[in-house]
C-alpha cells in the first residue's frame, strides 16, 4: 500500500513559492536510518545540500488564535536547529484545511484524534516493532539496561517559544507525577520495581533515567504511552512551591486558593491531554490570567494546540514551533486545524461518516456498521479498510468469587476448560464478525504480532466439544440433582451464571451465543447488559462472577508493564479477575488470599520478560512460558479474534493505513499523521 | 363507505334504544355510545388483535425470538413473500421458497501471515456491502409449502411459578415443512422479526398494565385518604400532589432506574420495580380528580344514608364513592397507557430500561435508529410499524371512551 | 455592605415583593388574592426543594466517592480514611435535613444552586445560559403544539357527534347537499388532523428525530444537528459590519428539529385536552340555553364554549410546560444540543451528579410553579368569573 520507491515530487515543488535546495524525497525507503526519518545532518549530508525551511503562509493567522501567545518570529528561530525530517508516505503537501473529527465527549472516545497530534520522546515506526526518534533525537542504555540517556534537540521550543529542555522532563516526573499533591501515588509504569526510578538533566539536552532493575521496554513504554514525560517548567513551575517559593502569593493574586490550584487548573488531574482546558474550566479566571500575561492553555510539543474548548467540541490549531520538518524543508504539520466534535450517539455518529463529514475514525467504529459504511462510501466519499484488531473478546470468571462454593467450581481447571470447550466459536464468528475473525484462545499476547505464540497454544480448547464439556462439568461434581434439567452445585444449590457486560467491552450477540452455548450444556447462564461505569465499579468491587471484556496486548505492552500478566490482569479498564489475590500481592500477603501457585510462578516470567530485551531469543523463550502457562491455567477464555473498520476520507492524503485497529501503539501514532494533507 | 357503516349502525341502535336506554347501567351506556364511535370500534378491533397475538406471542411465532431460534443461513433477509401461484403453477397451500445466498467466500489463509491484502481486497470489492449482503436468491424450483399447526419450539402456554403449573407445548399457528419462514424478515444475527415483536408486545404492555395498576392504587389511596378526610390531612396531601406534579417524570424516572441498577435484579424484574415506580408517582392528576369528586360527593344524600345505617368510612369510599368514579377511571387509565408506555421506551433509549436481547418495543425502537436499518434492512421497520399501531389503537379507543362516558354527550342530536 | 447585598439579594427581593403585596391586599381583594397566591407559590417551591433534594439521594454515591472513583480510575489507591476526610471536607456527613436546610439558605439568600462535583465547578456556572437555551426550546415546541391544537381541537370538538349527512327536513335538499359536502369534509378533515397528531405521539421522539436525521443523510445534505454548523459556531452575533444576519439563519436552519420534534408530539395532547374542553363547555346548560335563544352555528360555538374553555386552557400552561420539558432531554441528546436537559440527563444517567441534577430539576419546577402564578394571577384579573369565585374564596 505504501508506495515502496523514492519519488521525486515535482508536482509539490511547482506548488511551492521556494525552491528547496535538497530533492523533496518521499516514501519509507528514502535512506535515513530509521523509515521516513532522517535527521538534519545526514539528509544534507546524504543529498550534499543545505537544506531550506519554509512555513505555513498562515502560521502568523493562527498563531494569533492561541491565546496570549506573542507575534512569531522568523521560522528559523521557531524550528530547532537540528529540526526531524519526515519524508512524506507520498508526497510533499500542501497546507490548510481542517481535520474533521468526532469523539464522544471531553474525556471519552478521543484518543483517535489525540494520537493525530501526539508526540512522545520515542515512537515506534509503522513495522511496529522498531523503536525511532521523535522528540528525542538519539539514546543509549548503559549495559545492564539501567541508565537510559536521551539526546534532545538544540533549539526545541514549546508551543509559546519558550525553550524546551531535559529540564522540563525532570520536573515533570520529579515535581508532578513524584508529588502527593498533585498524582496522589503514581501508576506504576512510571516506576521500577514499586520505587521511583532517577530522572536528572544532565545538561540542557540531556536527561537521564536510572531505574532500579534492569528495563530494556523502558523506551517501548515512551512509545507507546498517551502521557507526556515533559511539562513546560517555565508556567508549571512558578505556581510549585517547590520551584517558586513565592508559587501560593503569585496565585493568590491570580484568583487561585494557592499554586497547586493554579498548577492544577493548566495540568489538570491527570496525564490525558484531553483533559478539559482552562477555556472550559472557567472563561473569567483565563481572562484574569491572560491579562496578568499567562497562556489561556498551557503550551505543549503536540503538533496541534486547544484554541476552543466547549461541551459541543474543541477546536485546536497547528502549533507554530513544532519541530518536524519534510523533506522540502516546509514546517509541518500540513493541516491548519483540528475539528473535534462531540457525538455521544452512535448511531448519529454513524449518520455522520455516511455523510463524509468526518476525515478519519478508527475508534469506537464496531464490524457491525462496516456494511453500511461500505455501502455508502461513493457517495461520502470515504474509504473503509477492515484491520485486525488487537485484543480478543475474552471471558473470565472470578477466580476470588465472594460465594465460597461457585469459587471453589471456578477454581477447577476442568470447569474452566469445560466452559471454553462449550463455546461455539465458529458460529460467533459467523454471526457477529462475518465470518472475518479468527478463533482463538487467549495467550496474554497479541499472537499476530509476536511470532514465539505456537498454533498449540493458540487453538487449545476453542474447538466446540460439547460432549466433552458436559462430561468435563459433570466430573467437577456439577450436576442436575433436583431434576429440573439444569445443572446444581455439588451443595444442591441453584447454580447460575448471570453475566454483566457493557456492550463497550463486548457485543451483545457474542454474549447471546456464549449464553446459549452454555445454556446447551444445562449450566443456568443470563446476561445483561450494563453501563460501562458499572460494569467497571462493580468489576473492581469484586461484585461479578463472570467478567467479560477484550484482552490480549502486544509485546512491547507486556514488556515494559509486567502487571498485565498477574492478578487482577487489567487496569480499571480492562477485563479484571481475582481481586483478592491481587489484593494479597499487592500487600504482601496481609490481606485478600493467596493465590495457587502457578500464579506465583507468572510472577519471575513475568518480571523476566521486562528484562529481556524485545525481539531476543530469550525474550522469545520467556514469551512462550508466559503463553504456555496462560493457556494451561485458562484463567481467562479467549473467544474469537475480529477485525475492526478504518474510516478516512478520500480527501486525506499521505493516510498511511494502520497496521492494526487498536490503541496499543495509540493508534495513528506510529504512521505520522503529521504529515497528512487535505486535498478537495 | 364508513358513513354507511355509521348510519347502519346508528340505525339499528336507535330502535333498541327506546326501552333499555333508561334502565341500562352506567357501563351498558358507554358501550353503546362507544360502538356508535366508527373509529372507536376500529381502532378497539385492532386493539384487541394485537394484544391477542400479543398474549399468545409464542403460538403465532413460527420462529423462537431469541438468538437459538436465529436462522444462521438468513441473516438481513428482507421479508419473504407467500404465494399461491408462480411460473411452475398454482397450488391451493401457500408457499414460500427456499433463499440461498450468494456466498461472497472471504479467503482469509493469508492473514495468519501478517499479510493484509486478503482484507483489502473485501473493502475494495462490494461483497461485504450491505446490499451484498442482504442479496439472497429464490430458489423458485424449490418449494416450501407453508404448514399450519405445525409442532416446533417449545413454550410455555402458561406458568405460573408459586403454583407449579407450566403447561408447554409446542404448536404454532404456522410453519414451512422445511427451513423457517420469515414474515418480516429477519436482523443482522438472522432473528425473525415477526417473532420479536410479536413477542414484544406482551413485555411492553404487561409492564404499561403494572405502572398503571400500581398507579390506580396510589391515586385511590391518596385521592381517597385526602377527599374523606378533608381538613388538614387534605391540605397536606395535596400540597404534596402539587409539588409532586410541577417536577418533570422522565427525570425522575431516571434517577429511579439508575438506583435500581444498584440493586441484584434481572433485567425484567428490574424493568417491573421501574414500571412501579412510573405508577406510583403518577398519581398526582387522578388522585386530586378523584379527592375533588368525593369532596362533592360526601355531602350527598346516598353517602348520608350510608353512613347512617353504620357503614364505615372504608366502605363508603370504597363501595360508594369509588365505584361512582368508575368510568372516569378506566377511561382516565386507558388514555394513559399510551404515555406509559412511551415512558418504557424513553428509558430504553437512554439505557436504563430493557436492553437487548430481551424482546421489548422499546429495545426493537432503540434498534431501528441504527442507520442500516434505515437505509437497507426497512423491514425491521416493522416493530414500529405495530407500535405506532398500538398507541394510535390505544389514543382512538381513549378518544371514543372518553366521549361515551360523558353524561352530556346524548343531549346534543 | 457591597458583599452583605451580594450575598443576600434574593432574600431582599422575595421579601420585597411580599411586602407589596402585603401593602396593596389590605385594601384590595385582589391583592389579598395574589399574596396568598404567592406564599402558596414559596411554599410549593419549598416542598419541591425538598422532594429533589431527598430524591436525589437515591443516586448511589456522593460527591467525595465521586471524586475518589475518578482518582481510582487514574491508577491511584484509595483508603476508606480519605474518602471519610473528603466527605467531612464536603460537609457531606451531616445528616439529610441539615444540608438541605443549607442548600435552599443559599439558594434563598443568593440564588446560589450548589457545586456540581463532577463538573468540579458551581452549579450556577456549570448552567451558564443553558437553562434559557431548553426554555426557549420549550416555549417555542408549545407555540406550535398551542397553533396546532386550538383551531383544529375545537374543529374535532365540533364536528363530534356530528352526523355525516345533513338530514334535516326542514332543509332544502340544496342546502342539505351543501351542508352534507361540509360535514363530511369537517368529519375527514378532523380524522386526518387526529391520526396525524396522534402520529406524532405514537412515534418515539428519538427515533423521529433520528431519522429525520438520516433522511438529511442519505439525501446527501448537511444534517441539522447542534445548534450552529461548524461555520457559525465561533462567529459572534455582532461582528463589525453588524449584526450577523447568516447566524441567525443558520441557527433557524437547526433548530426547527428540536422544535418540531417536541412540539408534535405535544400536539397530541393538547389537541386532546383542547377537544375535550370545549366538548365539557359544550354540553353545558347555557349553550342549550344560548341555542334556545336562536344563536346557532359558529357564532353559538365562539362565543360560548371556545370562549369558555380557554380558561382553563391558559390555566394549565405551567403544567404543559413540565410536560414538554420531559421530552427534551431525549431529544438533546440525540440531536447533540448541549442544553440543561442534555445536562440533566448527563448528571442523571451518567455521572450521577446529584446536586447538578437538583438544580436543574429544581428550575423546571420554578418555571412551572412561577407561570401557574402568572396565569393565575392574569385569570383573576381578566376572567370576571374567576374573580369572583377567588374573591369569595379570600373572603371566607
Amino acid at each position: 500500500m505504501s508506495k515502496r520507491f523514492l519519488t521525486l515530487s515535482l508536482a509539490a515543488l511547482t506548488a511551492l513559492p521556494a525552491w528547496a535546495n535538497c530533492p523533496a524525497v518521499s516514501g519509507p525507503d528514502a535512506g535515513g536510518e530509521f523509515p521516513h526519518l532522517f535527521e538534519r545532518a545526514a539528509y544534507e549530508q546524504l543529498n550534499n545540500c543545505t537544506l531550506s525551511f519554509n512555513a505555513n503562509p498562515a502560521s502568523a493567522e493562527l498563531n494569533r488564535r492561541i491565546v496570549g501567545n506573542p507575534e512569531l518570529p522568523s521560522l528559523e528561530q521557531r524550528l530547532p536547529a537540528e529540526p526531524l525530517i519526515i519524508a512524506p508516505y507520498e508526497r510533499i503537501g500542501q497546507y490548510g484545511g481542517v481535520l474533521d473529527g468526532i469523539s464522544k465527549a471531553t474525556e471519552s472516545g478521543t484518543s483517535d484524534l489525540l494520537s493525530v497530534r501526539h508526540v512522545n520522546l520515542v515512537r515506534f515506526s509503522d513495522d511496529l516493532s522498531t523503536i525511532v526518534p521523535n522528540v528525542a533525537k538519539r539514546w543509549t542504555w548503559n549495559d545492564d539496561f539501567t541508565e537510559l540517556t536521551l539526546n534532545l534537540r538544540e533549539g526545541h521550543k514549546w508551543s509559546d517559544g519558550k525553550p524546551f529542555t531535559a529540564e522540563d522532563i525532570a520536573f515533570w516526573y520529579n515535581h508532578l507525577i513524584m508529588d502527593k499533591e498533585i498524582t496522589g501515588s503514581p501508576k506504576d509504569r512510571f516506576l521500577s520495581d514499586g520505587k521511583p526510578m532517577r530522572v536528572e538533566a544532565l545538561s540542557p539536552t540531556e536527561v537521564r533515567f536510572t531505574v532500579n532493575a534492569p528495563r530494556p521496554g523502558l523506551t517501548a513504554m515512551f512509545a507507546t504511552d498517551y502521557a507526556q514525560p515533559f511539562q513546560p517548567k517555565h508556567l508549571l513551575g512558578r505556581f510549585h512551591p517547590a520551584i517558586n517559593p513565592e508559587a501560593d502569593t503569585l496565585a493568590q493574586s491570580l484568583g487561585f486558593d494557592n499554586g497547586y490550584a493554579a498548577l492544577k487548573f493548566y495540568y489538570g488531574q491527570s496525564d490525558w491531554k484531553d483533559i478539559p482546558t482552562p477555556l472550559l474550566k472557567d472563561k473569567e479566571q483565563v481572562k484574569r490570567l491572560v491579562a496578568a500575561g499567562f497562556p489561556a492553555v498551557a503550551p505543549t510539543l503536540e503538533s496541534h494546540l486547544v484554541v476552543e474548548d466547549s461541551l459541543e467540541g474543541r477546536r485546536l490549531v497547528a502549533n507554530p514551533y513544532f519541530f518536524q520538518v519534510d523533506t522540502a524543508g516546509n514546517q509541518l504539520p500540513y493541516i491548519n486545524e483540528i475539528n473535534e466534535a462531540y457525538i455521544g450517539d452512535e448511531d448519529i455518529q454513524t449518520a455522520k461518516m455516511i455523510a463524509g463529514e468526518v476525515d478519519y475514525k478508527a475508534q469506537a467504529v464496531n464490524l457491525p456498521s462496516a456494511p453500511v459504511l461500505l455501502e455508502n462510501r461513493q457517495q461520502g466519499h470515504y474509504d473503509v479498510a477492515l484491520r485486525p484488531m488487537v485484543p480478543l473478546p475474552a471471558l473470565a470468571f472470578n477466580l476470588t468469587d465472594k460465594d465460597a462454593e461457585k469459587r471453589a467450581i471456578f477454581n477447577e481447571l476442568d470447569f474452566r476448560r469445560a466452559m471454553s470447550l462449550g463455546i461455539d466459536r465458529e458460529q460467533i464468528n459467523k454471526v457477529a464478525f462475518f465470518g472475518l475473525g479468527k478463533p482463538m484462545q487467549y495467550t496474554a499476547f497479541d499472537p499476530d504480532t509476536a511470532p514465539f505464540v505456537t498454533e498449540a497454544q493458540k487453538t487449545a480448547f476453542i474447538e466446540h466439544d460439547p460432549e466433552r464439556a458436559r462430561a468435563l462439568l459433570d466430573k467437577v461434581g456439577l450436576k442436575d440433582l433436583d431434576g429440573d434439567g439444569w445443572r446444581d452445585l455439588p451443595s444442591g444449590k441453584r447454580f447460575e451464571l448471570d453475566i454483566r457486560y457493557a456492550t463497550q467491552g463486548m457485543a451483545t450477540k457474542v454474549l447471546e451465543i456464549v449464553a446459549a452455548n452454555w445454556r446447551d450444556l444445562k449450566v443456568r447462564t443470563s446476561i445483561k447488559e450494563v453501563t460501562s461505569d458499572e460494569y467497571r465499579s462493580s468489576q473492581t468491587a469484586n461484585d461479578l462472577s463472570i467478567t467479560a471484556w477484550a484482552m490480549g496486548r502486544p509485546q512491547p505492552v507486556l514488556a515494559s508493564d509486567p502487571s498485565w500478566l498477574t492478578p487482577p490482569y487489567g487496569t480499571y479498564f480492562d477485563l479484571r479477575t481475582g481481586m483478592e489475590w491481587a489484593r494479597y500481592l499487592q500487600t504482601d500477603g496481609q490481606e485478600g488470599s493467596r493465590p495457587p501457585q502457578s500464579v506465583m510462578d507468572m510472577l519471575p516470567l513475568a518480571e523476566a520478560f521486562t528484562r529481556a530485551e524485545l525481539g531476543s531469543d530469550e525474550s522469545a523463550e520467556v514469551g512462550r512460558k508466559i503463553a504456555q502457562l496462560t493457556v494451561d491455567d485458562l484463567f481467562i477464555i479467549g473467544t474469537v479474534k475480529a477485525v475492526s473498520p478504518v474510516y478516512h476520507s478520500k480527501k486525506l492524503k499521505n493516510f498511511e493505513l494502520p497496521k492494526t485497529s487498536s490503541y496499543d501503539y495509540y493508534r495513528m501514532y506510529p504512521y505520522l499523521p503529521t504529515q497528512w494533507f487535505l486535498e478537495e | 363507505m364508513i358513513a354507511l357503516i355509521s348510519r347502519w349502525r346508528g340505525g339499528g341502535k336507535a330502535e333498541a334504544r327506546s326501552e333499555s336506554y333508561y334502565t341500562a347501567g352506567q357501563f351498558a351506556l358507554i358501550r353503546a355510545r362507544f360502538m356508535r364511535s366508527t373509529t372507536g370500534v376500529i381502532a378497539g378491533g385492532m386493539l384487541a388483535l394485537l394484544l391477542l397475538m400479543g398474549l399468545f406471542a409464542p403460538f403465532f411465532s413460527p420462529n423462537a425470538p431469541g438468538i437459538e431460534g436465529a436462522n444462521p443461513d438468513y441473516r438481513r433477509g428482507a421479508p419473504q413473500s407467500i404465494r399461491f401461484c408462480d411460473a411452475n403453477g398454482c397450488s391451493l397451500r401457500p408457499f414460500t421458497y427456499r433463499y440461498t445466498r450468494e456466498a461472497p467466500a472471504f479467503d482469509l489463509s493469508s492473514l495468519a501471515g501478517g499479510d493484509l491484502s486478503a482484507l483489502d481486497a473485501i473493502t475494495s470489492g462490494d461483497s461485504l456491502n450491505a446490499s451484498s449482503q442482504n442479496r439472497f436468491v429464490e430458489q423458485t424450483d424449490q418449494r416450501r409449502y407453508l404448514q399450519f399447526f405445525v409442532s416446533g419450539w417449545e413454550y410455555s402456554l402458561l406458568k405460573v411459578e408459586w403454583l407449579g403449573i407450566d403447561i408447554v407445548s409446542d404448536r404454532h399457528l404456522f410453519g414451512v415443512d422445511e427451513g423457517q419462514v420469515h414474515l418480516f424478515g429477519t436482523d443482522e444475527d438472522g432473528k425473525d422479526v415477526f417473532s420479536r415483536t410479536l413477542h414484544a408486545i406482551w413485555v411492553t404492555i404487561s409492564i404499561a398494565l403494572v405502572a398503571l395498576a400500581v398507579k390506580l392504587f396510589a391515586s385511590l389511596l391518596v385521592g381517597g385518604i385526602s377527599g374523606y378526610c378533608g381538613g388538614r390531612v387534605d391540605a397536606v396531601l395535596m400540597a404534596i400532589t402539587e409539588a409532586v406534579r410541577v417536577i418533570p417524570p422522565i427525570p425522575v424516572y431516571l434517577a429511579c432506574a439508575v438506583a435500581l441498577s444498584q440493586l441484584d435484579l434481572t433485567p425484567v424484574q428490574r424493568y417491573f420495580a421501574i414500571a412501579v415506580v412510573i405508577g406510583a408517582l403518577d398519581f398526582a392528576a387522578l388522585g386530586r380528580r378523584l379527592r375533588t369528586h368525593i369532596l362533592t360527593e360526601r355531602n350527598q344524600d346516598y353517602v348520608l344514608a350510608a353512613r347512617l345505617s353504620g357503614a364505615s368510612s372504608s366502605r363508603i369510599i370504597w363501595r360508594h364513592l369509588v365505584p361512582s368514579f368508575s368510568s372516569y377511571i378506566i377511561v382516565d387509565t386507558l388514555i394513559n397507557f399510551p404515555y406509559v408506555i412511551l415512558a418504557e421506551t424513553g428509558l430504553s433509549f437512554l439505557g436504563l430500561g430493557l436492553t437487548e436481547p430481551v424482546n421489548s418495543l422499546g429495545v426493537l425502537l432503540q434498534k431501528a435508529q441504527d442507520p442500516d436499518i434505515q437505509q437497507n434492512m426497512v423491514w425491521q421497520f416493522a416493530p414500529v410499524g405495530v407500535f405506532v399501531l398500538l398507541i394510535m389503537a390505544f389514543v382512538f379507543v381513549g378518544d371514543a371512551l372518553r366521549d361515551a362516558a360523558d353524561p352530556y354527550s346524548e343531549r346534543k342530536r | 455592605m457591597q458583599a452583605f447585598l451580594t450575598n443576600t439579594w434574593l432574600l431582599w427581593l422575595l421579601s420585597g415583593a411580599a411586602a407589596i403585596l402585603w401593602w396593596r391586599g389590605r385594601s384590595s381583594q385582589l391583592f389579598r388574592y395574589i399574596f396568598n397566591r404567592y406564599l402558596l407559590a414559596l411554599g410549593t417551591l419549598l416542598l419541591v426543594s425538598g422532594i429533589v433534594f431527598s430524591l436525589m439521594e437515591v443516586l448511589p454515591g456522593d460527591c467525595a466517592e465521586k471524586m475518589i472513583a475518578y482518582k481510582n480510575t487514574q491508577g491511584e489507591v484509595i483508603t476508606q480514611a480519605q474518602i471519610d476526610a473528603e466527605r467531612a471536607r464536603m460537609g457531606l456527613d451531616q445528616p439529610l435535613p441539615v444540608r438541605w436546610a443549607s442548600w435552599v439558605t443559599d439558594l434563598t439568600l443568593k440564588g446560589d444552586l450548589g457545586f456540581s462535583c463532577a463538573k468540579r465547578q458551581s452549579v450556577n456556572m456549570a448552567l451558564g445560559d443553558r437553562f434559557w437555551m431548553s426554555l426557549g426550546f420549550c416555549i417555542a415546541g408549545l407555540l406550535f403544539a398551542y397553533l396546532i391544537a386550538v383551531p383544529f381541537g375545537i374543529l374535532s370538538a365540533w364536528s363530534l357527534n356530528k352526523p355525516w349527512l345533513d338530514r334535516k327536513s326542514h332543509h332544502t335538499p340544496l342546502r342539505r347537499l351543501r351542508n352534507s359536502i361540509g360535514l363530511v369534509i369537517a368529519k375527514l378533515v378532523d380524522l386526518q388532523l387526529r391520526l396525524i397528531s396522534y402520529l406524532g405521539l405514537a412515534l418515539p421522539n428519538f427515533l423521529l428525530a433520528l431519522s429525520i436525521i438520516l433522511l438529511y443523510v442519505f439525501a446527501g445534505e448537511p444534517s441539522p444537528t447542534g445548534l450552529f454548523s461548524d461555520q457559525w459556531r465561533g462567529q459572534p452575533w455582532f461582528a463589525d459590519s453588524g449584526f450577523q444576519w447568516g447566524k441567525l439563519n443558520d441557527f433557524l436552519g437547526h433548530i426547527w428539529l428540536p422544535i418540531l420534534v417536541i412540539g408534535w408530539a405535544a400536539t397530541a395532547l393538547q389537541l386532546q385536552t383542547v377537544r375535550a374542553l370545549v366538548v365539557d363547555e359544550s354540553n353545558k346548560l347555557y349553550v342549550e340555553a344560548a341555542r334556545a335563544r336562536g344563536i346557532d352555528g359558529f357564532r353559538l360555538w365562539s362565543r360560548y364554549p371556545v370562549h369558555h374553555s380557554i380558561s382553563p386552557l391558559f390555566n394549565s400552561v405551567g403544567f404543559d410546560f413540565q410536560r414538554i420539558f420531559n421530552d427534551l432531554p431525549i431529544v438533546a441528546v440525540v440531536i447533540g444540543l448541549t442544553d440543561a436537559a442534555a445536562l440533566l440527563i448527563e448528571a442523571l444517567a451518567m455521572t450521577n451528579d446529584q446536586e447538578l441534577a437538583a438544580g436543574i430539576l429544581f428550575l423546571v419546577a420554578l418555571v412551572v410553579i412561577g407561570m401557574n402564578f402568572i396565569t393565575d394571577v392574569i385569570l383573576a384579573v381578566v376572567d370576571p368569573r374567576v374573580r369572583n369565585s377567588v374573591m369569595h374564596a379570600g373572603g371566607h
